[in-house]
């Protein structure tokens, strides 16, 4: 699929292209920045859900938690330490925390590592060379009705915001 | 921007109603159950006490760790720490009521009572009052000195004003941490003269920030509603509930680790304090306290979309009040009347402090403009987005 | 957003984007100076130090060390709670990071976040160590097993310790590696050589900077923050339960785990400034790890001073005020008169009183002073450990029962041991990761109109 790229050097060039951009209803397929520029992001953005999977996480690890410590102690194996009852609650509080934190923890890098699809290994798909160093990469989709010149419309907008370069490229990518 | 808030008479008749109300339930209360009184007027004090100094202690905070969102709102914990005033004259009153209040008060029981015998050096009479004179000097003259360079910057703008009173919150927070936890372990902890926990302090003084943004937060939207404070949008109510958020944290944080400490350990020289409390009757409070202060803002305020809602703020805020109270009745009552009750007279008492707080808090309030007009963090808090 | 003045600025001058990823990732693709070297091999020393320390030990047994029946946590403890100390500091600049945003610390983050994963691992040796019989480690997992089953103590403080340390060490461990993803794609793009990037390639996990890598990143990153900042708070104070919820005059007090917690930060910041003092005059860093930068560590090293030196006091006045008559003994005669008297006036020294010359403005801003202050903090530090541990265990309820305790070489070589496990993996870190985080200097340092 051919792709219009726009190679800026500045992200307040780039967060004006956007607006431009959405003005005239063209979608952006994606920014490639080497921060994250909260200002990009809102823009173009959806909020991440990746936080109501961490909720989830946790509600699950209190649940099992305690359910397992109350297996052990209470009916599997009930021992009397310390002359504490067997059902101890006010020093589970600190294995039971213990382990949400830590299960919450697990999940959300593994809620993360899904929805991304990142692993260790994986290629990146690098646009541009420099767009993890000091360049943002805007790339834009040409859909199959835009016609020439509404793509050579959109290379001068592009050069008009202050890109240092703009191309046509092919790229693979979702 | 150089807005004043008008104190205006409906309001103050309103408040006076509240203060008279008051006086007539104390009235009431020193015919038909004079301890209780004390212990009622020694609860209610210490209460809009801690919220003073709490907004003085959010003050230094802000000060020291150079926040600046906060800047338009600085006038509110301005006015609120001006209970101070009253709160020391009542609590000098307190001298005629310390034995009902205080066991270790009562004449003779050094001669009865081996620990408290080796308590007198501390816990007498006279040492007392003077600390009490003392704590309440060093609360009154910073304050007084703040307030002025606050209203000097006002008219002159200058940068070393503002430095000024940066260097007195450092002061401010260094003094208040060893004078509140002094004026706690005396009015409150030495209620159960036997007992000690030396997180006691600690936890008065994280309660008194944490209850007095509460407060902030209903007096904003008070405020923001009779048309001051207009700039007022998400990235405040953000940082407001941010901190209601994290300090119920920590205050659950110290609530626990005081009885997971005791409870363990399980030597009864400090559990006698535990015990009475999670029986009966005073077991209900015991989990509502530990369910209203902690448990709900935890829950509730833990998505920052939803936590930032008007609605949310002001019932958690409202219901933490309560929270509080029911934290400080729980430290009182039982050592100093032993009898759980509560009626008219208790509501009645409450409703007369508030009454004098607001009335307090107005008052100073109008006084000044409604924010800081020179403060050289007021534009960034001013234009401040999420 | 505007910028107040007010509060002085954090970078000396202005940079390009392109020049802050050539001053920070320098050190990764160039070659190592000689002081690297020299340190690198003295580390290595130390290292292997504690590996004969810990082979015998392990061989010999833990009789090799100064324990006796009395004292029967020594060195090992203190080095335990020292060093887990340490450790907070990086979580803790993450916390003021993520959670406060306190743009300061973020220059600090990924050094820091080092120090916590190396630290949190050598305390971890200590008590896997003092078990003596270190193979059977595994019995403190809760599983399925042949004596009972027999669970294990969901009550014992020292069941929320390994917890409590396993905890940590992941959370740190992954904060600090995906902290660091967006700087790992900037060394691949950037190396020349074909094996660094295959390498740092395999760990950036296909990063390339896109907005859906950002956005995903940055909830996951305000998560694991989130996380984080009640994680590194409960870890010090379960810690300190090991002490407070025994009934042992010394211990059994409830300030201890806020009072721990503080002594953390502190002596985890006053490493921070310790270490970054060096690595912004080795590394030519001067403009990034400013003037400024170092003040707000100093500032937060007051105020726990303050706390511990209020601590100290409160400790001293409940014990008497308690009238319980070991509790003063332990206090006012064995700490503050008695047997460790002078490491008790030590720890008051370098704890409470030292770090209150941070107030004046001069001593704040030089570096000199920055780095004997610090180092003296975590003297100090070691010595409140010592006088907590060694000074409650050796005169209990039982006059018959006390003795002294001094410590071996093994428990020295020990400790020497993870000295060098630390200095080696912080120069190792230094060679390979940018000590500074890339990305979020960029964020930071730039000058928006927006």
């Amino acid at each position: 699929m051919q792709h219009i790229i726009g190679i800026f050097d500045n992200d307040d060039k780039v967060v004006d292209a956007i607006h431009l951009l959405k003005k005239q209803n063209i979608a952006i397929a994606d920014v490639h920045a080497p921060f994250g520029s909260h200002h990009i992001l809102r823009d173009l953005g959806k909020e991440s859900r990746i936080p109501y999977g961490s909720v989830l996480s946790g509600a699950f690890a209190i649940i099992a938690t305690f359910s397992f410590i109350y297996w052990t102690s209470v009916i599997n194996y009930p021992l009397l330490i310390g002359g504490k009852p067997t059902f101890a609650f006010p020093s589970w509080v600190v294995t039971i925390y213990l382990m949400t934190i830590l299960l919450t923890f697990v999940g959300t890098v593994i809620i993360f590592q899904m929805r991304t699809k990142m692993m260790f290994g994986n290629k990146a798909p690098i646009v541009h060379d420099e767009s993890t160093d000091d360049k943002f990469i805007m790339i834009i989709e040409q859909t199959k009705d835009m016609t020439d010149q509404q793509v050579d419309k959109i290379k001068k907008l592009l050069v008009d915001q202050g890109a240092l370069e703009v191309k046509m490229q092919d790229l693979q990518i979702a | 921007m150089d807005q004043k808030y008008t104190f205006s008479s409906k309001v103050k008749y309103r408040l006076a109603g509240l203060i008279v109300l008051g006086l007539l339930a104390t009235i009431y209360g020193f015919i038909s159950n004079p301890d209780k009184t004390w212990a009622n007027l020694l609860l209610n004090n210490f209460y809009f006490l801690s919220l003073a100094l709490g907004a003085m202690f959010f003050i230094a905070v802000q000060y020291v760790t150079e926040s600046g969102w906060s800047a338009m709102f600085k006038r509110i914990p301005e006015a609120m720490a001006f209970y101070v005033l009253v709160a020391g004259a009542i609590a000098i009153l307190l001298f005629f009521g310390m034995q009902s209040l205080y066991e270790w008060a009562e004449p003779g029981i050094t001669e009865t009572d081996k620990l408290i015998a080796h308590k007198s050096p501390y816990l007498n009479v006279p040492f007392f009052m003077v600390r009490l004179v003392v704590v309440f000097a060093v609360w009154l003259i910073l304050l007084v000195i703040m307030r002025r360079n606050s209203l000097k910057e006002d008219l002159a703008g200058s940068l070393a004003l503002f430095n000024k009173n940066k260097r007195l919150s450092m002061a401010f927070i260094f003094l208040f941490v060893i004078s509140f936890s002094v004026a706690t372990i005396d009015w409150i902890m030495t209620i159960d003269s036997h007992w000690y926990s030396t997180i006691f302090g600690l936890r008065a003084i994280i309660s008194s920030i944490y209850y007095a943004v509460a407060v902030m937060i209903l007096l904003s939207f008070f405020l923001k509603g009779k048309g001051l404070f207009k700039e007022m949008n998400i990235s405040h109510r953000h940082e407001f509930s941010r901190y209601i958020f994290r300090l119920s944290i920590v205050w659950g944080y110290l609530w626990f680790v005081q009885y997971i400490i005791i409870w363990y350990a399980n030597i009864p020289e400090a559990t006698t304090y535990y015990v009475p409390r999670v029986s009966e009757p005073w077991s209900p409070l015991f989990y509502a306290e530990l369910l209203i202060n902690w448990t709900i803002p935890f829950v509730v305020m833990m998505s920052d979309d939803f936590a930032r809602k008007k609605i949310v703020m002001i019932s958690i805020s409202i219901m933490l009040l309560i929270g509080f109270y029911i934290m400080l009745y729980l430290q009182i009552m039982p050592g100093s009347i032993g009898i759980k009750s509560f009626g008219l007279v208790d509501i009645g008492m409450f409703a007369g402090f508030a009454g004098v707080f607001l009335f307090i808090f107005f008052t100073f309030f109008a006084k000044a403009p409604a924010m800081p007009v020179n403060h050289p963090y007021l534009k960034e808090s001013l234009s401040r987005e999420l | 957003m505007i910028n107040t003045l007010v509060r002085g600025t954090f970078t000396a001058r202005e940079k390009s984007f392109r020049q802050v990823t050539d001053d920070i990732a320098r050190p990764t693709y160039s070659n190592a100076a000689k002081w690297w070297y020299v340190a690198m091999g003295i580390a290595t020393l130390m290292l292997l130090f504690g590996l004969w320390a810990i082979y015998t030990s392990i061989a010999v047994g833990l009789g090799t060390w100064g324990l006796n029946n009395s004292v029967a946590w020594g060195w090992d403890i203190i080095n335990f709670v020292w060093w887990i100390g340490i450790g907070h500091a990086g979580t803790a600049f993450t916390i003021f990071l993520i959670v406060f945003r306190a743009k300061w610390a973020a220059i600090f983050n990924r050094t820091a976040e080092a120090m916590t994963v190396l630290a949190v691992a050598c305390a971890g040796l200590f008590p896997a160590l003092h078990l003596g019989r270190i193979w059977l480690i595994f019995f403190i997992l809760p599983y399925p097993n042949t004596r009972g089953p027999l669970w294990v103590n969901f009550n014992s403080p020292l069941f929320w310790d390994v917890l409590a340390i396993t905890t940590y060490l992941t959370l740190s461990l992954t904060l600090w590696y995906f902290g660091m993803l967006p700087d790992l794609a900037t060394l691949r793009d950037r190396s020349k050589s074909k094996i660094a990037k295959a390498v740092y390639g395999f760990f950036s996990m296909g990063w390339v900077g896109s907005v859906k890598n950002w956005i995903r990143y940055e909830a996951m990153i305000k998560v694991l923050g989130g996380l984080a900042a009640p994680l590194v708070i409960s870890v010090h104070s379960i810690v300190a339960l090991d002490f407070a919820i025994s009934v042992i005059p010394g211990w059994h007090t409830t300030i201890l785990p806020p009072y721990f917690f503080v002594g953390a930060i502190f002596s985890g910041f006053a490493m921070v400034m310790t270490l970054t003092i060096f690595i912004r005059k080795l590394y030519n860093l001067q403009d990034y790890i400013t003037i400024p930068h170092l003040e707000s560590i100093a500032r937060v090293l007051i105020f726990g001073s303050l706390v511990i030196g209020l601590a100290y006091l409160t400790e001293m006045f409940v014990a008497w005020y308690s009238g319980w008559e070991f509790e003063m003994f332990t206090f006012l005669k064995n700490r503050a008169t008695g047997e460790y008297r002078t490491a008790f006036w030590i720890m008051v020294f370098c704890n409470a009183l030292v770090p209150q010359l941070f107030w004046f403005r001069k001593i704040r801003t030089s570096i000199a002073w920055m780095l004997i202050i610090s180092i003296i903090i975590n003297i100090g530090m070691w010595y409140e450990r010592f006088i907590i541990v060694v000074s409650s265990l050796s005169h209990t309820f039982l006059p018959a029962t006390w003795t002294s305790y001094s410590p071996t070489i093994v428990d020295i070589g020990i400790y020497v041991g993870t000295f060098g496990i630390f200095f080696t993996g912080i120069l190792l870190f230094l060679k390979y990761i940018p000590s500074i985080a890339i990305n979020e200097t960029k964020a930071f340092s730039k000058k928006s109109s927006h």
